[in-house]
């Protein structure tokens, strides 16, 4: 079976079915069996959310604010399955 | 007894740490030349190094992670990496200044230069890292650190009223571009990275956890404001001999002279003294930080506790630290004004070594019921502001005055 | 769980709560249907180094490749089902020794530290 690396994936540009660029790939989501669920897409070039993406983060304020504001705007999350990966080691899309 | 013993760790620190030639360097140098106008920088750095040092003790003690640790899971490999190279290069050269310091100090009471003395110093400090008990180094230097009180009671027997020190802003001859230089030394001179590199790598190293919460808030509020008071001691006297001369003191000598104007040759010993069991202790806290950065960065085996041989990455990175400090002392680069450096440097690379902190504190998947309230959090941010400020300020200022030259 | 957030540059510590290094990567492996499943962990500068990327992740990928021994050994890799808790640290389930040996730390113990009296006390 292929092998690759999460640093592969994170970083990398996602695009719509359009070719319009979605943001860069931030963080995977697993599930408990280890499978990737989905990938988180931030805009932006600040990938690291200090971990305010979860919900045991809170304040300071300021911070929080600063934070969550970048993820509300910015983030989505994407199941894996509407991902197409290109052959080309391309931009991932959203099939 | 046992309790008694384990704030020796905060007092070691709070003397090494708060007290280390950097802080004799800047508070003689600014009781001098200012008076007390600076009195305020220092309450400012105490209560921010209390509150910096409070989070990482117990974010250390709660989650079992050393600050650099944190530094890299919250920044990510990249910025982390600039922040260990930044914050390598202040711990180093500042290795360096205390090196220097303790040579320093032995010249004072030896009258054999202090380049002389280095590398043995440098030896010596090796060998106590490498084979001596921690809790020994702790009460040895803590206590030997406290002949500075010295200069609390010169204070009294020079009987000069504080009041006469004060101004607001700066004295004729001086102008507001040195007055903001010599506050950013000050205050860096309070916040040093290191300090909070060596108290939450001690903190991991011995174990602690939630039910050590106590002893590392004894050792924080009763270490730094000690260490704080010695520094507030050591800027009285100094504006009280040095500003109506209308001298400046750019010398370790000169920075003992009140003492010895107080006590003779009694106050003066008692001050060389001070100054080199802080000088000592605050190196042995840079060359261990040394190791602690790189290794908590990389994940390696660190520690005091562990065999060399078990930590063999961790004790070359000590090594290395001390011989560059060493060479950089060789450059004949004076040791007085390389601190100054030290301090300037280490006010910019303050705020990604922060900012981290004050994040993990708030994360209550780390934290639980231990996570900053409302009163960490308003002070915390508060400083957050103050340390980006000063870090923003510190190379203009630097420029503009020529190193506080004027 | 989050792969970015929970695993990438956490300590790794083996059971005994004894640092193994920091989770510089982590692998993947691809099934025929395209899912893809975590199954290890790779630690040391090797794999940290080709992380970073650029000039400075090269030289530091390139040096520590040369150090392991023998040289252009792949990355250190540590199985996940090895994996037995993930919290403020990744926790593994064996004793350190059973791991292999971070390539420097052997050499600078053999040749460097190891030589110093007094190496092995406490």
């Amino acid at each position: 079976m292929p092998r690759g690396r999460a640093s592969d994936l994170l970083g990398r540009t996602v695009a719509d079915t359009g070719g319009e660029p979605l943001g860069r790939i931030a963080d995977l989501v697993v599930d408990d069996r280890n499978r990737i669920t989905a990938v988180m897409v931030v805009r932006g070039r600040w990938g690291r959310l200090l971990g305010y993406e979860r919900d045991e983060m809170r304040g300071p304020w300021l911070l929080e604010q600063l934070a969550r504001r970048a993820w509300r705007r910015n983030a989505v999350e994407i199941p894996w399955e509407r991902l197409r990966r290109d052959e080309s080691g391309a931009p991932l899309e959203v099939g | 007894m046992k309790r008694l013993l384990s704030i020796a760790l905060g007092i070691l620190t709070a003397i090494g740490g708060f007290v280390d030639i950097g802080d004799i360097v800047a508070n003689a140098e600014a009781g001098a030349r200012f008076g007390i106008a600076h009195a305020w920088v220092l309450l400012v750095g105490v209560v921010g190094i209390c509150a910096y040092a409070e989070m990482s003790g117990r974010v250390s003690a709660v989650s079992g992670r050393p600050v650099f640790d944190l530094v890299r899971e919250r920044l990510g490999p990249r910025v982390a990496l600039a922040n260990l190279g930044g914050s390598l290069l202040v711990t180093v050269l500042t290795l360096g200044a205390e090196i220097g310091g303790v040579g320093l100090a032995l010249q004072l009471a030896t009258s054999v230069s202090y380049l002389l003395w280095v590398p043995l110093v440098a030896f010596v400090l090796w060998v106590v890292l490498w084979r001596a008990k921690f809790t020994v180094l702790e009460n040895v230097f803590g206590l030997t650190g406290l002949a500075l009180v010295v200069f609390v009671i010169a204070f009294f027997r020079l009987g000069v009223s504080p009041a006469e020190l004060w101004h607001p802003g700066p004295p004729p001859g001086e102008d507001w571009g040195t007055y903001w230089f010599f506050a950013v030394a000050l205050f860096a001179s309070a916040l040093t990275p290191y300090e909070v590199f060596f108290f939450s790598s001690g903190a991991v190293e011995e174990r602690w956890s939630r039910k050590d919460l106590l002893t590392s808030r004894v050792n924080v509020f009763v270490g730094f404001p000690l260490g704080g008071l010695l520094a507030f001691a050591l800027m009285l006297t100094s504006a009280a001999v040095f500003q109506p001369l209308g001298a400046s003191v750019d010398t370790l000598s000169q920075a003992a002279m009140p003492a010895a104007i107080a006590f003779g040759k009694i106050g003066m010993a008692v001050a060389i003294l001070g100054f080199f069991a802080a000088t000592f202790g605050a190196a042995m806290e840079t060359a261990l930080s040394t190791g602690y950065t790189v290794a908590q960065y990389l994940g390696w085996n660190w520690g005091k506790l562990r065999r060399p041989r078990e930590a063999a990455r961790f004790h070359t990175v000590v090594i290395i630290g001390i011989l560059v400090g060493v060479a950089v002392l060789f450059t004949t680069i004076d040791p007085i004004q390389l601190t100054e450096y030290t301090l300037l440097f280490s006010a910019v690379a303050l705020p990604l070594t922060y900012l981290p902190i004050l994040v993990v504190a708030n994360d209550r998947g780390y934290l639980g019921d231990r996570a900053n309230g409302r009163f960490a959090n308003v002070l915390g941010v508060t400083y957050l502001i103050v340390v980006v400020l000063a870090a923003v300020a510190a190379v203009p200022l630097m420029i503009i005055t020529r190193m506080g030259g004027g | 769980m989050l792969i970015g957030f929970d695993l990438l540059d956490r300590q790794i510590v083996d059971r005994d709560a004894e640092p193994v290094g920091k989770v510089d990567d982590v692998e993947l492996e691809y099934d025929e249907r395209g899912d893809a499943y975590v199954t290890g962990l790779l630690a040391g500068q090797q794999a940290l180094g080709e992380r970073i990327g650029g000039r400075l992740g090269r030289w530091i990928s390139a040096v520590a490749r040369r150090m392991s021994e023998p040289p252009d050994q792949p990355p250190i890799r540590i199985g996940y089902d090895l994996v037995a808790e993930v919290t403020s640290a990744v926790s593994l389930s064996v004793a350190r020794e059973l791991l292999p040996d971070p390539p420097l730390e052997g050499w600078l113990a053999t040749h460097l530290i190891g030589r110093i009296p007094g190496a092995g006390d406490a």
